[in-house]
């Protein structure tokens, strides 16, 4: 079953790997290059997300993350309704090599 | 424009720290003078965090206040979060991508904010976007939106340069750099300075160049006037662009400091990570070794180790490992070993509130540890006094063989200012009574003198121990030994009473026959003497008593302000909940502060609400809670 996934733009494809704050950045797989959550248009390759792949990820990782929450979730009921919300759930990041300079020191 | 007072929001590891830098390098090579004070949640990535700062090319800045010129917004939750503060005809930077996004549908906005922005679009009939919210800031409250696609920008940069993917958020920071530098017609110049020094060189310092244009070329299309903050007339020679945390650690290399300990905790561990950029071990230049150690407990033992073999030793730390710390600064009272722990303070209790700003930690270090010994407690007013304060208190803990202690408040910590370059060339390094010729009847604990002059270990035969001791170091219970021994120790009272002069204490600012006087301490100085000058130019005379030693106290002047003033006209001001200074000078002088200006929400005392509590408090009030900032 797909889940609803209409005017897509690249951060509701499987190939998107986002920013971990900022979710109109992104890192395509497919092209192997910075995108900036466009529609589409020259993309014949999009991965749409399906119950079935959500429901594989919980089998195997047991957690998916919300980029607009900002935390992880544990249950996929939950993340279905952060999906239908239209917030962008992830469970990889784009590499952000300079990660360490931009936070404080907290402990 | 006498100055200009921004905010820089976004979430947490978002870039707000380079757009923050870059900005701050760029106004001070263009001859302004910065204060720049980072707030951020205690989580490591996303949550909103943000900086507030005021650039002046008339007078260095050393305050904050509300309302800002500009709000330079990363996401949406800051506009959200910020918006109220703009001033009428200031300057907001958005990203109108995000125009469909509601406040109560960000989840990292604490519900209370949440609440108070129902109200106030209730109240105003505004649509609960931040589309709806740009036009309201634009029509009605006459703010200048700047509505910037930030994605398109990023495309167009991708199209004419690229965009090196790991450093993505390096870009959004140059969304902002770019346009507050295009908005306020900073130099091209100073803009690649501050750039340069942050990037060095490579294809980043390029891709910021070729966006900074970009940037501008789409600023240019709003027709707004522009800030115009003027040339800056300051001229201080070379400066000093750098943090409370910098300060301290500069001030430590040059004060000779060999060894550092330390257990990272905010807002204390960017000292260290400084200093270990400067470590080296090993071959003819040793500088210093910083070590990380499993805890506070192993930090101050460690720091007191490296102390008796000679090197002079320090520590940094924040209320949760000072409290970690203070067995050891027991250890280090009994047996005489000169140690300097700088002590960040954040708010507490526990955890309390790591990444925020208090100055709730004055008794703790004035009473810290159990049992009886002398110690130094010093407290830093700014930069240029942390930098200071810091060389003092090494030649202190050594001239006087005891622990010091020295209080730096996060606001000061965690702050970038620009700042003359300290005079080296004045740094005394004073290590104290040291023995000149080692010999076989050796008391490390002479009865002679209450400094009882040091020889190192491995220099000559000594014992230490945790427990009481004789003149040589051997455990020894007898009472008379027992009364010499404390009397020795605690007789150094007198002599940091007579060496430590007055004036040395504490500094006086402002009006010499005023009507009200403001007592503060620590990070308070900068914004107290800012407001002296405009409750002056209100007609109002004030002055500023400002502590820079709790032990020994300031007692000769305090008591002189009290029976000169009278006990009426003396305020307490403080960001802490009791009124911690305030506490000191009744327990040094009788004298019992009846009037108080206090915060503890754990963000800075700003400029606008200092003048105005002050100005209730000269009205009849007796307190003032303070509450300003996000």
């Amino acid at each position: 079953m797909y889940y609803i996934v209409m005017n897509m733009n690249c951060e509701d494809c499987g190939r998107y790997i986002p920013h971990s704050v900022y979710k109109y950045i992104g890192f395509c797989e497919e092209q192997g290059k910075v995108v900036f959550n466009e529609p589409p248009t020259n993309c014949d390759t999009v991965s749409k997300t399906t119950m079935d792949s959500l429901s594989s990820v919980f089998g195997s990782l047991g957690w998916v993350y919300c980029i607009d929450c900002k935390a992880p979730i544990f249950e996929m009921e939950e993340a279905v309704k952060h999906i239908a919300s239209h917030h962008l759930i992830t469970t990889r990041f784009m590499y952000d090599s300079v990660a360490a300079e931009e936070v404080g020191a907290v402990s | 424009m006498e100055e200009l007072r921004y905010i820089l929001g976004g979430p947490q590891g978002g870039g707000l720290e380079t757009t923050s830098e870059v900005l701050s390098w760029s106004f001070a090579k263009s001859g302004y003078g910065i204060l720049s004070d980072r707030e951020y949640f205690s989580n490591i990535k996303g949550r909103h965090s943000y900086v507030h700062a005021t650039v002046s090319g008339t007078a260095i800045p050393f305050h904050l206040s509300y309302p800002v010129n500009l709000v330079g917004a990363m996401d949406a939750e800051t506009v959200f979060t910020h918006f109220q503060e703009i001033d009428k005809g200031g300057y907001l930077i958005y990203n109108k991508d995000e125009d469909n996004a509601k406040f109560d549908s960000i989840p990292s906005i604490e519900t209370e904010l949440k609440m108070r922005l129902n109200e106030f679009f209730k109240a105003n009939g505004i649509g609960r976007t931040l589309g709806e919210l740009a036009v309201y800031l634009a029509e009605k409250r006459q703010i200048n939106v700047v509505a910037l696609g930030y994605s398109s920008l990023l495309r167009e940069l991708q199209q004419e340069a690229s965009v090196i993917a790991a450093q993505a958020s390096r870009y959004v920071s140059s969304i902002l750099i770019g346009s507050i530098a295009s908005l306020v017609g900073l130099d091209s110049s100073s803009l690649a300075f501050g750039l340069e020094r942050r990037f060095r060189s490579g294809e980043m310092l390029e891709h910021n160049k070729i966006f900074s244009k970009i940037i501008a070329r789409h600023i240019q299309t709003f027709s707004y006037k522009r800030p115009n903050l003027g040339k800056s007339s300051l001229n201080r020679g070379k400066m000093v662009v750098a943090s409370g945390n910098d300060f301290v650690a500069m001030a430590k290399l040059v004060g000779g400091v060999r060894f550092q300990s330390y257990y990272p905790i905010t807002p204390a561990a960017d000292e260290s990570f400084t200093l270990e950029k400067y470590e080296k071990v090993g071959g003819d230049h040793d500088l210093i070794v910083v070590f990380q150690t499993e805890d506070e407990i192993a930090a101050v033992t460690s720091a007191i180790g490296a102390s008796l073999t000679g090197a002079r030793s320090a520590s940094a730390t924040s209320g949760p490992g000072f409290d970690l710390m203070t067995e050891g600064l027991g250890w280090a009272g009994i047996n005489e070993a000169p140690i300097l722990v700088t002590y960040y303070q954040r708010g507490g209790p526990s955890t309390g509130q790591p990444t925020r700003g208090s100055q709730s930690d004055l008794l703790s270090s004035v009473f810290a540890s159990h049992g009886e010994f002398p110690r130094i407690v010093l407290s830093s007013g700014d930069h240029s006094e942390a930098f200071w304060d810091t060389i003092d208190a090494l030649n202190f803990a050594e001239m006087f063989q005891t622990p010091v202690i020295h209080l730096v408040d996060k606001f000061l910590a965690n702050s970038i200012a620009s700042t003359p370059m300290p005079d080296v060339s004045k740094i005394q390094v004073q290590r104290g009574s040291l023995v000149k010729k080692v010999g076989d009847e050796y008391h490390r604990f002479d009865f002679s003198s209450s400094v009882s002059p040091r020889a190192f270990i491995g220099d000559e035969r000594m014992w230490y121990t945790g427990d009481e001791h004789n003149e040589i170091g051997h455990i020894d219970e007898d009472s008379e030994n027992r009364i010499k021994m404390m009397t020795k120790r605690m007789d150094k009272m007198n002599l940091i009473e007579k060496n430590i002069p007055e004036e040395r204490r504490y500094a006086l600012y402002g009006d010499k026959d005023p009507e009200i006087v403001l007592l503060g301490w620590g990070f308070i100085k900068g914004v107290a003497i800012k407001a002296l000058e405009q409750l002056r130019n209100e007609g109002i005379k004030a002055s500023y008593f400002h502590i820079r030693t709790f032990v020994p106290f300031p007692n000769e002047s305090v008591v002189s302000i009290f029976r000169n003033v009278g006990p009426e006209r003396v305020v307490d001001v403080e960001c802490n909940y009791e009124g911690q200074a305030g506490v000191l000078v009744r327990l040094n002088t009788g004298y019992q502060l009846k009037k108080r200006i206090v915060k503890f929400t754990g963000r800075p005392i700003y400029l606008n609400e200092l003048v105005e509590a002050t100005k209730r408090i000269l009205s009849g009030s007796s307190q003032e809670v303070l509450s300003l900032g996000a």
